[in-house]
């Protein structure tokens, strides 16, 4: 089997510590910074909607020549694995089925909420709130929800290919 | 604001519960079963779905932060 197409480049051992350090402070900046914000304050929503786009250009910056598998290999991969599903192991069947409950009933419970609009159904945001209307829990969830997006960013990177 | 429990809760709470009950035959499984770290690593697993998982982490910062109280 040929690897010839994946670099191994060595650490810098140095710059890695030093870079998640420099973005451990910089989230720390923003949610304090953020805690003192409205919902309703110019400064949140340029903040957030900046935020997000910096997300999405980090995504394919970092991700360029080195995301784990095209999109049609990893369709083509969980199709065969719903198509074959009583060949599959019965840990991983059971575990799909239960992740799948699990989020597909959370995302559709808060979206029937939302679309009911009723005081009968709250929200997962309606509960957040209660939270977020707090200096120091906007801070704190801004920071989580930072840190959050920065794994998304960054993690599960394949070694660049040539 | 809301005081008594209302039925939205009552499934919010439910589905709370089943969460903390996978989580903790997830952590009693040694493995054997798909922990969170791997689901979230099947997410990732491509553009798309990266792209999506990351589309419904902006949607939900600008919804609670800039639409909640």
């Amino acid at each position: 089997m040929r690897h010839s197409a994946v670099v191994h480049r060595p650490q810098r051992a140095g710059a890695v510590p030093i870079a998640y350090a420099l973005l451990a402070a910089l989230i720390l900046a923003l949610s304090a910074w953020q805690a003192q914000l409205s919902r309703d304050s110019s400064g949140a929503h340029w903040s957030v909607a900046l935020l997000v786009v910096t997300a999405f250009g980090a995504a394919l910056i970092l991700g360029r020549g080195r995301q784990d598998q095209t999109t049609r290999r990893w369709v083509a991969r969980n199709v065969h694995f719903v198509r074959i599903w009583r060949t599959q192991s019965r840990s991983a069947v059971v575990s799909a089925l239960v992740w799948a409950v699990l989020i597909g009933g959370v995302v559709a419970w808060d979206l029937v909420s939302f679309v009911v609009q009723s005081h009968a159904l709250p929200t997962l945001s309606y509960f957040i709130g209660h939270v977020t209307r707090y200096a120091v829990g906007r801070g704190l969830l801004f920071a989580a929800w930072l840190g959050v997006g920065a794994y998304l960013v960054s993690a599960r990177r394949a070694e660049r290919r040539q | 604001m809301m005081s008594a429990i209302v039925p939205g809760t009552v499934v919010w709470i439910a589905l709370a519960g089943s969460v903390v009950v996978w989580l903790g035959v997830l952590a009693l499984s040694a493995g054997r079963l798909v922990g969170p770290r791997r689901v979230v690593g099947w997410f990732l697993g491509s553009w798309l779905s990266r792209g999506m998982i990351l589309a419904a982490w902006g949607a939900a910062g600008w919804h609670i932060f800039c639409q909640r109280p």
